[in-house]
């Protein structure tokens, strides 16, 4: 299926290769440019599953990535290095899909009372009360150590932050979040 | 296996829709055309408008001559840059935004001693006359220069809206000058530069919906 790149002793780099079936890709070759998109999208799956929260993505991210080099092919000049081209593209596409994301998901709240949201994200349906039980163990914390329990380990604060927030040292704060963890351990065993 | 067939899927349709296409031109090739356009077409408003009577005395002073070279390079080195940043795999050349930055920076400095010199003293504010003047002098050039990134694929959308709309602000500020004689800094500041900078702000927020691709 592929085409072979031009014939040189010492076997032809990535770069060489994707160049040369880029130019042929502008002049109509499908061949050559299904060669590329091929290659294309197993770097692409590679290069981007390390950067992912959610292997999910990857196919997603890597579409829009194929499709965009079909939309710009026209942009890549022959005189140009191929890799930085494309790099910019998946950087981008990337960036895209996750700002999509994020902003679609926004801050979607929802109680734990929500069939739908139960049968969506709680797997096991006998651990579903668990929840619950989390729930009910940090309301009988102290109003202080819960709230910062919550700022530190639910939504995501630096224990510097925090720290400023409470009017408390940074290592207070730890030590904090900390015993709490160890007090919710407890009363949930 | 089902995600790989997808993506096959995607390139096999791809490979289908597959035409000959004819790569982009040279940065500074497809640069010229929006110069030549823009200057051709702010010279013809000049003129339509009517040119400032003490044009020729103004050319000799060098603060006025310093204005307009300087707003100029910034133009050229916007527009080159929004050529650049037009196609993917700009990030290598990202130092091209440096010049038309700098010349900003300077512009501003400038118009900021020259404030505290000779203070804001702004006697009225022309706003029917050069605001809307100015939003004319602009329309082209700013066109052709969203027509000039849409045609490549922006991988720095907001960057780009930026050199848009600082190479536009070099032009028309100019076409300005040429026509408007009131030269205080603080109707220049207010009537002839504010109205740009908020259309780049505008165009900065929908930079990413305007360079879509």
């Amino acid at each position: 299926m592929t085409t072979s790149p031009s014939n040189t002793n010492t076997k032809p780099t990535d770069e060489q290769r994707w160049r040369e079936y880029a130019v042929k890709a502008q002049s109509g070759d499908k061949r050559a440019y299904n060669a590329l998109l091929k290659e294309i999208a197993s770097f692409a799956r590679s290069y981007i599953l390390s950067s992912l929260a959610n292997p999910e993505w990857v196919d997603d991210i890597t579409q829009e990535i194929l499709i965009s080099v079909h939309k710009s092919l026209h942009t890549y000049s022959a005189d140009r290095a191929f890799r930085p081209w494309l790099m910019s593209i998946i950087h981008f596409r990337r960036t895209d899909y996750l700002r999509k994301y994020y902003n679609a998901r926004g801050n979607k709240q929802t109680t734990l009372d929500n069939a739908d949201f139960q049968r969506a994200n709680v797997t096991n349906p006998e651990h579903a009360g668990e929840y619950k039980d989390i729930e009910a163990a940090l309301a009988d914390l102290p109003e202080n150590q819960r709230k910062v329990f919550e700022m530190i380990k639910i939504q995501g604060y630096t224990a510097k932050e925090v720290a400023g927030e409470m009017g408390m040292s940074v290592s207070a704060v730890k030590v904090s979040a900390h015993r709490t963890a160890k007090k919710l351990k407890e009363a949930l065993e | 296996m089902n995600e790989e067939k997808n993506i096959d899927t995607v390139i096999n349709g791809l490979c289908d829709e597959l035409e000959p296409c004819k790569c982009l031109a040279h940065p500074f090739v497809r640069v010229l055309p929006f110069l030549g356009v823009a200057i051709i077409y702010i010279a013809t408003l000049a003129c339509l408008i009517g040119i400032r009577s003490d044009l020729p005395q103004k050319f000799a002073e060098a603060s006025f001559m310093f204005e307009l070279f300087l707003m100029a390079f910034m133009s050229i080195s916007a527009a080159i840059s929004s050529s650049y940043l037009a196609v993917p795999g700009a990030c290598e050349k990202k130092w091209i935004i440096i010049p038309p930055l700098t010349a900003f920076g300077i512009f501003c400095m400038w118009s900021l001693i020259l404030a505290v010199s000779e203070g804001m003293h702004m006697p009225v504010l022309h706003m029917d006359h050069c605001m809307g003047e100015g939003m004319f002098m602009a329309l082209i050039p700013m066109t052709m220069m969203i027509v000039l990134v849409r045609n490549g694929a922006t991988t720095f959308p907001k960057i780009t809206a930026l050199m848009n709309a600082l190479a536009a602000t070099g032009l028309g500020y100019i076409g300005l000058r040429f026509t408007c004689s009131m030269d205080t800094v603080g109707h220049v500041t207010v009537s002839h530069l504010l109205p740009y900078v908020v259309i780049g702000m505008i165009m900065g927020l929908g930079a990413r919906k305007l360079f879509k691709w």
